[in-house]
């Protein structure tokens, strides 16, 4: 499979066959890469000035400077999708081409002097975004009372989590599931893309869009989100979102209080009957399709102000929630132990909606649009957290997919126009949350 | 005729609210605030309060632009809105409240600047402007509260509903005024010796045993300050830190909590409550004949509504703040009853004048439209009537 796009675009020809064996020492296996990437890594960094400053005047990178910095970047994706569970095959140590997981970075090109100039500015967002999408990020500070206390806080990065729950799930199928390694891929695929455009490989930002990566296409699932809005956005409620949200906030509380004991009737009778009771599925199905529609709005996924209801239809980025089936008692009975991987690959999920929700903030403040590639990052996010509060809930036995829905970005067959008043209505505005 | 009848149960019950215990026809001993204060404070103190009096004002009529320009365009926001008519009217009232926000923002950021180069306040700029904008979150609560009432019953009662919606307003009010102790967190005891104080004054003031706190706001101010709430069983006197550590004599601290006991002793919670039920009911009315047209039922009528409830209240802040001033000379009486020590009240309005640079005498018409207090002149004026008439 070939990534789609351009500038440095990764690609991976996986079958997600793994030998337990290695799979069980694979840290131990890495540990000479990790050296030998630690060693170059130093080389990377005590060149760099040099580098900048020739790509500055040259207004490309240097030949030998860009092979050199290529290898490396390529070394490193490998080496991480090798050690990450992304692949089954032990890593050359010189960033060759061919990998199972690989990246194809363009040649040299000009690139313009106030981008090489601002480079580490410009790729600060991205490497933010990296690092959710990465092992995490952290922070700590000292008590202004008492210089004792340290407070501080860690949040998980998505592709840590997955690489734990792909290590437990490969010792135990021999195989890694097509979910956590489509997700490895895509968050390997944007470091690389990060790291590439930060050593002036390229001059194209990095895309965090999932569409822009081909991968294998999201089996069906009963919980699916369809985003049918626009990326124009109002910019003072852009502005006043956080506020805003509060009064839902207040309400997903109230809710979420009568959707636990509705949870734990649901529980006991589909342990009973084998099966969810329609009003039962119709309440919790409304009160996650909720919580997707507050979480869209918070995170800027959404434009409009949503309703309190949570109808379907009712909101331009919207859950399908299959009717109730019949649920094997053993998994409704194990429900929460069975969720607690999800919630862990949910809690990456977190901070990668943290960051990339900040974002489109910013993006929508100044440009009044939120990017395409922060559009379906969250949209991905989003829908990940309601399937797994669907699988939580019995909304469904199907395991929440983990990675992006990798059908590929829709063919655009005309320019995007701007929205105007005349504008025929979205099939939200045409049946809006009543009352 | 019911109206009538309902103005004069309105008056009647107002007149009841408006009476306090202190004396009829104490008379107050002309006094200047240079005899009494120390001049340089004073000169300070009027210096400081001039630039936040005109502050205030011009907020004021900032609130007031942006409000009827809002009348005008706020139904736009309408179509940034996926949620039904009344999900729709909560988008609008925030969105209101918003900008008034924004539009006031440069007034808040210039007297903070003018407080923090006179020591009053210790926040940054940055920090003032966050935590104001996410206290924006609460006060979107209470609009949408307050429009989810307004909204349901106009759509059931249609142009009746104002009545109904002033009574449930007022429980509102009441429930929140019992149960404010419980929704502010880290109040702490004070030391044996203010506890002990405290309650040696709420005997005398014949209160069952209400309990004293002190909050922690030394991070955000220097000002001293203390204040009751809480209704029945969860009455409260709270004592800032800055009072209770800040150099004030123990006669001071307990003249201040004798006051703060007074409001208690005297149920101005209570009757608060019953002001704000006076005042809703024609406030409610006023915004059920401005949006008679469309009903308020319909979100595009929110603009109109906020506006003539912010009109409303304008025009009624005389009343309500002259009530509120003789609550705090009745608060003040009952302290001076409680301590039989006008000094240490003298002394303590010196203090809040050169720390908290109040000005001691404040032009009347500000005090008649704004003032919640009486002037620090007007209580060191009690103070000495009091003990006159010993």
């Amino acid at each position: 499979m070939t990534g789609a796009g351009q500038g440095i675009r990764v690609h991976h020809t996986d079958d997600a066959a793994r030998s337990r064996v290695t799979v069980f020492f694979r840290f131990i296996l890495v540990i000479p890469h990790l050296i030998w990437m630690l060693i170059w890594g130093i080389g990377i960094v005590v060149v760099l000035p040099v580098h900048w400053v020739i790509a500055l005047v040259l207004g490309r990178s240097a030949d030998w400077a860009h092979a050199f910095y290529t290898a490396y970047v390529r070394y490193v994706l490998h080496v991480y999708a090798y050690w990450y569970l992304a692949t089954e095959r032990y890593p050359g140590f010189v960033g060759d081409p061919g990998y199972v997981v690989d990246a194809e970075i363009p040649a040299p090109e000009r690139q313009r002097r106030w981008t090489i100039a601002l480079r580490l500015i410009l790729a600060i967002p991205p490497f933010a975004l990296s690092a959710a999408l990465g092992n995490g990020f952290g922070w700590g500070g000292r008590s202004a009372e008492n210089a004792d206390t340290v407070a501080s806080s860690f949040n998980l990065g998505l592709s840590f989590v997955i690489a734990v729950l792909a290590w437990f799930a490969a010792l135990a199928l021999a195989r890694v599931p097509q979910g956590l390694r489509d997700a490895q891929v895509y968050c390997l695929g944007y470091a690389t893309q990060v790291f590439g455009y930060f050593f002036l490989l390229t001059e194209r930002y990095p895309t965090s869009d999932p569409n822009a990566v081909a991968l294998s296409p999201m089996p069906d699932h009963p919980v699916r989100l369809t985003d049918g809005g626009e990326r124009s956005r109002n910019r003072l409620l852009v502005l006043f979102r956080l506020p805003l949200a509060v009064p839902h906030f207040v309400w997903l509380v109230l809710w979420s209080i009568v959707a636990f004991v509705v949870a734990v009737a649901a529980w006991v009778v589909a342990l009973v009957t084998g099966r969810v009771p329609d009003p039962l599925h119709r309440f919790l199905g409304a009160f996650i399709r909720y919580s997707a529609h507050v979480l869209s709005f918070v995170y800027v996924l959404g434009g409009p102000y949503p309703g309190f209801l949570g109808r379907a239809g009712s909101y331009p980025v919207d859950l399908e929630i299959d009717p109730p089936q019949p649920q094997p008692r053993l998994k409704t009975l194990f429900r929460i132990v069975l969720a607690v991987p999800a919630f862990l690959a949910g809690a990456g999920f977190s901070s990668v909606m943290l960051v990339a929700g900040i974002g489109a903030w910013w993006a929508g403040l100044v440009v009044g649009r939120i990017p395409e590639g922060l559009k379906g990052l969250l949209a991905w996010a989003i829908r990940y957290q309601a399937q797994v509060y669907g699988y939580f809930l019995l909304l469904t036995e199907r395991y929440p997919y983990t990675g992006p829905d990798g059908r590929g970005r829709p063919e655009v067959s005309a320019p995007e126009a701007e929205p105007s008043a005349g504008a025929a209505p979205q099939a939200w505005q045409q049946a809006p949350e009543a009352p | 005729m019911a109206l009538a009848g309902l103005a004069a149960v309105w008056l009647w019950a107002a007149s009841r609210l408006w009476d306090t215990t202190v004396p009829t026809g104490l008379e107050l001993p002309p006094l200047a605030a240079d005899s009494v204060f120390d001049p340089a404070a004073v000169t300070k103190a009027e210096h400081y309060e001039a630039l936040v009096r005109w502050l205030f004002i011009a907020s004021q009529v900032g609130l007031l632009v942006v409000l009827a320009v809002y009348v005008r365009r706020g139904a736009r926001f309408a179509k940034e809105s996926a949620a039904g008519p009344i999900g729709t009217g909560f988008l609008i009232g925030m969105m209101g409240l918003a900008l008034v926000w924004l539009a006031q923002l440069p007034f808040g950021i210039v007297e903070l600047w003018w407080s923090r180069r006179h020591d009053v306040v210790e926040i940054g700029y940055a920090q003032y402007v966050v935590e104001d904008f996410l206290a924006l979150g609460g006060e979107f609560v209470f609009v949408c509260v307050a429009l989810l009432v307004t909204m349901v019953l106009a759509r059931v009662l249609h142009s009746g509903w104002w009545l109904p919606a002033t009574a449930v307003f007022v429980a509102l009010a009441a429930l929140f005024a019992f149960v404010a102790p419980y929704l502010t967190p880290g109040l702490e005891p004070p030391k044996d010796r203010v506890a002990a104080d405290a309650r040696k004054l709420a005997r005398v003031e014949a209160l069952p045993r209400v309990p004293v706190r002190v909050e922690e706001v030394r991070e955000f101010t220097n000002a001293p300050n203390a204040y009751a709430f809480g209704l029945g069983d969860t009455r409260r006197v709270v004592l800032w830190d800055t009072l209770v550590d800040g150099g004030f004599s123990r006669p001071e601290i307990r003249s201040v909590i004798a006051h703060e006991l007074g409001h208690h002793k005297h149920d101005h919670i209570a009757k608060q409550v019953g002001w704000f039920a006076l005042l809703m009911l024609p406030a409610s009315l006023a915004v059920a004949v401005a949006t008679r047209r469309r009903g308020l039922a319909d979100p595009a009528a929110v603009p109109v509504a906020l506006f003539v409830v912010v009109v409303m209240s304008m025009l009624t802040a005389p009343l309500q703040t002259a009530a509120s001033r003789r609550y705090e000379a009745e608060a003040d009486w009952a302290a001076l009853e409680a301590t039989r020590d006008p000094r240490a009240m003298e002394t303590l309005h010196r203090r809040f004048t050169e720390e908290g640079l109040a000005d001691p005498d404040p032009p009347g018409w500000f005090a008649l439209l704004f003032d919640t207090h009486p002037s620090a002149l007007d209580r060191v004026a009690m103070a000495r009537a009091w003990r006159e008439r010993q």
